[in-house]
């Protein structure tokens, strides 16, 4: 074979293996931007009450209600759990606070679909009282559709707050939710309508709460 | 691409712009494998890394996150699918590229992108969290094995831009938080770009030691390439070598061999067996120790075995017996391998049987040769070759001694040199008799001699011929048969002179018989007794005449037998004058004895006696009428004792001199000589003096007379010690190199009566004078161990108080001399008038009344007779009549004869004697004169100088007077 020719197959195997570069480039370009896309995309928005129900199981609080709804198995809550945990160390929150932990149960479930990480996490933190919603009535009543959905009702059952508290999909970390949170535990936020008006309701990040069937 | 290389390398090139520079197209060929061989190692380990990357993420997917859910129901999670995905979009690619086209830029650049997008998910799926961030570093440090900064960079840029979008976008998804600060993008590049700089330095650093290690490679691999060039090269000469040195030893005439230490055969080539008469096989298994003959091979083996112990080196010639017995020249010298020092002998070996033929050959012509030449050389006679036209081609030593020239005088010259005028046309005869085939030989002639001489040769020619039979030359042999010619003419006149010495007294006797027997005279008569005395006398001369032939035969046939004995010279000396004594009145010659000296001999007395006989017989018949002739004896250098005879006659003329001792031999041959005389006699004498060790010789002047003397060895050693002469008052130290002047003096000077010792040197002169002291010297300054004056000096300090008067004789003018020493009483220069020089002798030492007799004689009357006898006879006579008397006396003086009795009292004879020897008195004269019997012993002990021994009751006054003159020297009476 002469050096021509093989200077010509080497040229186009070159030139193959530019183009499968490129198109391999342009894939990877794709599947990283999907996975951009849904990490960022937030699940259905709930449509809650703007008035703690009064047909919920639920004791409102004197001061200040908070009720998160979680789904036992959705890998995404962990990080809301995270969230939540992280948001109860301080203790003067919890003095006003009445902290519901909804763990989803839907109809035809067993005890054991609500058990495991979640649960147990929940289960271990102070002043939470954790609640198995059977058949998702309470996420029902309160318009919760997501897992994550947190709530906050000041005294008069007034909700201040709706919303995920993680910045996207299973990721801890500052996000608006609890920044918001915490602004209303704090009592900062009471007086600034423009402010109020920013924080109350931000996406959510989980599992939907409602069956496909 | 190698351009492209060479300027990335210098752009990083930031400490040393020659670090990454390579020496040479082979280093840079080096760096390039190496680097390639490292990016491909890296894709492959990277390959493997994003498997287990993308199945771990996989696995932690699906623990973590595995399904979605809703209500009650549940989904695969997303994340499964982005991992499975997007995972394997970001693995199978960069794997297959790293599995397929490792090493190519492609792939480390796409695994370089994966990497940092991997990452990035990772980081995104983990929420942000801090810990994912540490997946960049990683991969950064993992990209970073490609020693490539633009992976580094691309890897960067992708990280950066993820950061940046991210950052803007969904920081939450890269930081965490949904609200992050710009500067905090800026400070995760920061980290980014500072690693960067370490992995990007220490990639440089890792490229600069590759570039190294390529330089170094390369230089090795030059070199090894180079030596592998050389070795490839040497092997071909070595081969070449090997070949030629294969053909030479199969193609030699020598035979090769390399054996080991005890001579076993490790290598041999064909001619090796074929001079051995081996076969190859033999050879190699045998060696060829056994094909040296038993009478060589302990040399041999004994050479060889020097040669191993020794240097190592084995040269040898010897026989050796095979198939074709021949001689071989074998030379071996040891090898010493490099590796295991083992020692080998490598060597030739020749057949030498040709040139060992050839050399005994030449050796034996050389050595006929060389005989020849030496018969030729060492003949007596003279060899001569000459061309056919008498050109002389060689000339042997004999020539030389015979006529006189040179061989290089005569070689080129004609033969007519030797050729006397009336004898060239009898050369040119000889020379046609030769060529004509007829011989010549002992053919007598008379050639010239350089000197002008004609001598008589006996000549016998042969011709010369040459390989081809033709004449070239002749040879001549010349005989000198001038000796024989001289022995036929001394023979002839012997015969002339013996029938004369025979016939004359036969002719008296039988005259005188026939007179008596004719009756012409008358029995009785006076007449008649006469007659019976002629023939009696004339029979006594043929008896004389025969016994000197019949001796001379004896001498020649080796029958003389000889009765040695010890005997004092002086007693031989003596008796042979007085067997001549009448002869000598007969011939009005006076016969002088001079015996100052003596010494003990070992000598047939008859025969020594017979020889001094004959030489004074000869000195009476040869001296004038009036003259004299002294016997004498003196000390010889080495312990000789000479014998001597001196006449005053005409001298003999000195080309006689050396004849004088040959047989039939006379000075006058001719029928008209005075003298009677067969010519035996002092043939006779050498041959009975050499037959007792000695010499016999003579020296003459025709002006002074002749000396003829014999030289004894003296035996007795205690004499020998003591051998130096004492010297009296009345003696004549004659200090004269000259012989013929000596004795000249001494002649003169012993007719005068006085006393002669005569020395020749210095040394001997001052040995003398260290022991006693002369009344006179008599000085010659021309001595041959220096000037005589230095004797003067010596006297000096001897006899610093008592100087020894001197009269010098010399024959060269000296102003000196009369300054020299205050007692030099006279000066004569030679030749000078001896009746001068008696005359000053005279002066100094007054003959006769001087002369002092010490006698021993304890009786009175008898003492007295004797002292009146010898004042009588003109001598001083000091008496002592006993032994220490005696010696008292002595003390005082030294006399010049002792006369002793030997009883006497105190001291006897021989005690006064004993005592003598031992002083200065071991050679005064000594007249014995006792009535006692002396044995031979005693007679022993009672010696000192010249002793005689008288019987008191048989010996006359006169006897005792003439003993006691003979003692003195001839005591001349004063008046």
């Amino acid at each position: 074979m002469s050096n021509h020719s093989l200077t010509k197959q080497s040229a186009n195997s070159s030139l193959g293996l530019k183009k499968l570069v490129i198109a391999w480039g342009v894939l990877v370009l794709l599947g990283y931007g999907s996975m951009v896309v849904y990490s960022t995309s937030p699940a259905k928005s709930a449509v809650t009450a703007d008035h703690f129900p009064l047909d919920s199981t639920l004791a409102h609080g004197r001061n200040l209600t908070l009720i998160t709804f979680l789904h036992p198995q959705c890998p995404c809550s962990r990080a809301t759990v995270s969230e939540l945990q992280e948001l109860l160390v301080q203790n003067e929150f919890q003095s006003n606070l009445t902290i519901y932990a909804v763990v989803s149960r839907p109809s035809g479930c067993s005890a054991d679909f609500t058990r495991g990480a979640i649960l147990d996490s929940l289960s271990s933190m102070k002043n939470v009282q954790v609640v198995i919603d059977k058949d998702d009535v309470e996420s029902q009543r309160f318009g919760a559709r997501a897992s994550g959905q947190t709530l906050l009702f000041d005294g008069q059952g007034k909700c201040l707050f709706s919303g995920g508290i993680t910045a996207a999909r299973g990721e801890v970390g500052a996000n608006a939710g609890v920044n918001a949170l915490r602004q209303y535990l704090a009592g900062t936020t009471t007086t600034t309508t423009t402010t109020t008006l920013t924080t109350k309701q931000t996406p959510v990040f989980g599992c939907s709460l409602e069956s496909s069937k | 691409m190698n351009t492209t290389n060479r300027e990335t390398v210098k752009i990083f090139d930031w400490n040393d712009r020659r670090a990454l520079v390579p020496n040479s197209p082979l280093a840079e060929k080096i760096y390039k494998q190496e680097r390639l061989s490292v990016c491909q190692q890296t894709d492959r380990m990277f390959g493997w890394l994003m498997i287990v990357q993308w199945l771990a993420s996989l696995m932690v997917a699906l623990v973590v996150s595995p399904y979605t859910w809703a209500g009650r129901d549940s989904f695969i999670h997303p994340h499964i699918y982005f991992v499975t995905i997007l995972g394997s979009l970001l693995t199978v690619f960069p794997v297959y590229l790293a599995f397929r086209h490792a090493g190519e830029p492609v792939t480390r650049f796409v695994m370089a992108v994966c990497q940092m997008i991997y990452s990035g998910m990772l980081i995104h799926l983990t929420g942000g969290r801090i810990e994912s961030h540490f997946h960049i570093f990683g991969s950064l440090a993992f990209l970073s094995f490609y020693r490539d900064w633009r992976v580094l960079a691309v890897a960067s840029l992708v990280t950066l831009f993820d950061h940046a979008v991210r950052g803007v976008y969904i920081p939450e998804s890269i930081y965490g938080v949904a609200l992050a600060s710009p500067w905090r993008t800026v400070e995760h590049v920061w980290w980014v770009l500072f690693e960067d700089v370490f992995l990007i330095s220490a990639g440089y650093q890792s490229l600069s030691a590759m570039m190294a290690n390529a330089n170094k490679q390369a230089e090795l691999e030059a070199t090894r390439t180079r030596v592998e060039e050389l070795v490839t090269e040497r092997t071909v000469q070595l081969d070449a070598s090997e070949n030629r040195y294969r053909v030479l030893c199969e193609t030699a005439p020598l035979g090769i061999y390399q054996t080991t230490p005890d001579g076993k055969c490790i290598y041999i080539n064909m001619r090796f067996a074929e001079i051995f008469g081996l076969t190859f096989e033999e050879a190699l298994r045998d060696g060829w120790s056994h094909t040296v003959p038993a009478d060589q091979l302990e040399v041999v083996g004994s050479a060889w075995l020097a040669a191993v112990n020794g240097n190592g080196n084995f040269d040898m010639q010897f026989r050796i017996e095979s198939e074709n017995p021949c001689w071989v020249h074998s030379k071996a010298s040891r090898v010493v391998a490099p590796k295991d020092g083992v020692e080998t002998y490598v060597g030739t070996v020749e057949d030498v049987t040709e040139q060992v033929m050839a050399e005994q050959a030449r050796a034996e012509r050389a050595l006929v040769q060389a005989r020849l030449a030496s018969i030729v050389e060492h003949s007596n006679d003279a060899i001569v070759g000459k061309s056919l036209q008498g050109v002389i081609s060689s000339w042997n030593p004999a020539a030389e001694r015979l006529f006189g020239w040179s061989s290089a005088e005569m070689i080129g010259q004609t033969i007519s040199n030797l050729l006397p005028d009336d004898k060239r046309e009898e050369d040119a005869a000889n020379l046609s008799r030769i060529l004509s085939g007829e011989k010549v030989g002992e053919y007598e002639t008379v050639r010239l001699c350089k000197d002008g001489r004609a001598i008589d040769v006996a000549l016998t020619c042969s011709l010369m011929l040459d390989s081809d039979g033709q004449a070239i030359g002749v040879s001549v042999i010349y005989r000198d048969i001038s000796h024989r010619k001289e022995v036929e003419k001394r023979l002839s006149e012997f015969y002339s002179t013996i029938s004369h010495e025979l016939r004359s007294p036969l002719t008296s006797i039988r005259g005188a018989l026939s007179l008596i027997d004719d009756k012409i005279i008358d029995m009785g008569s006076d007449e008649c007794y006469e007659m019976i005395g002629v023939a009696r006398s004339s029979s006594e001369r043929l008896v004389r005449l025969i016994n000197d032939i019949l001796d001379i035969k004896k001498i020649e046939a080796g029958k003389l037998e000889l009765k040695l004995e010890k005997i004092d010279a002086a007693t031989l000396v003596e008796r042979a004058v007085a067997s001549m004594e009448g002869l000598a009145r007969a011939s009005n010659i006076q016969l002088i004895q001079d015996t100052t000296f003596s010494a003990t001999v070992k000598v047939d007395l008859d025969r020594i006696i017979q020889v001094l006989i004959n030489l004074i017989s000869n000195a009476i018949k040869f001296s004038s009428d009036g003259g004299c002739v002294i016997v004498g004896l003196h000390l010889q250098p080495d312990a000789q004792l000479r014998f001597s005879v001196a006449d005053q006659g005409a001298g003999i003329p000195d080309h006689l001199q050396s004849r004088l001792f040959q047989r039939f031999q006379q000075v006058d041959s001719s029928d008209t000589r005075p003298k009677e005389g067969t010519g035996l006699g002092l043939a006779l004498s050498k041959a009975i003096v050499e037959e007792h060790k000695g010499l016999i010789g003579v020296y003459s002047s025709t002006s002074t007379g002749s000396t003829f003397w014999f030289d004894l060895p003296i035996v007795d050693a205690a004499v020998k010690d003591g051998l130096i002469p004492l010297l009296g008052a009345s003696t004549i130290l004659l200090v004269e190199d000259d012989d013929n002047i000596a004795q000249y003096m001494r002649l003169s000077l012993l007719k005068q009566g006085y006393q002669i010792v005569r020395v020749a040197t210095i040394a001997e002169a001052t040995d003398i004078l260290s022991r006693s002291r002369p009344g006179l010297i008599l000085l010659d300054l021309n001595l041959p161990d220096g000037n005589g004056l230095d004797i003067l000096q010596y006297l000096k300090e001897q006899f610093p108080h008592d100087a020894v008067p001197v009269i010098v004789t010399t024959g060269t003018a000296c102003d000196k001399v009369s300054l020299a020493y205050p007692v030099v009483l006279d000066c004569f220069f030679k030749p000078f008038e001896m009746s001068l020089l008696l005359k000053s002798v005279e002066k100094v030492i007054k003959i006769g009344p001087s002369r002092r007799i010490l006698l021993v004689e304890d009786d009175q009357a008898t003492r007295s007779v004797i002292a009146k006898q010898l004042t009588a006879i003109g001598a001083t006579c000091m008496e002592a009549s006993n032994g220490l008397e005696a010696l008292n006396v002595v003390e005082s003086f030294v006399p010049d004869l002792i006369v002793l009795d030997v009883g006497l009292p105190k001291l006897d004879g021989f005690e006064v004697i004993s005592v003598l020897q031992k002083g200065p008195f071991a050679f005064v004269p000594l007249l014995v004169y006792s009535a006692q019997e002396l044995t031979e012993s005693d007679r022993r002990k009672l010696g000192l100088g010249l002793t005689r021994y008288l019987d008191k009751g048989r010996i006359s006054p006169e006897e005792f007077i003439d003993s006691v003159q003979e003692l003195l020297g001839h005591l001349k009476v004063g008046s």
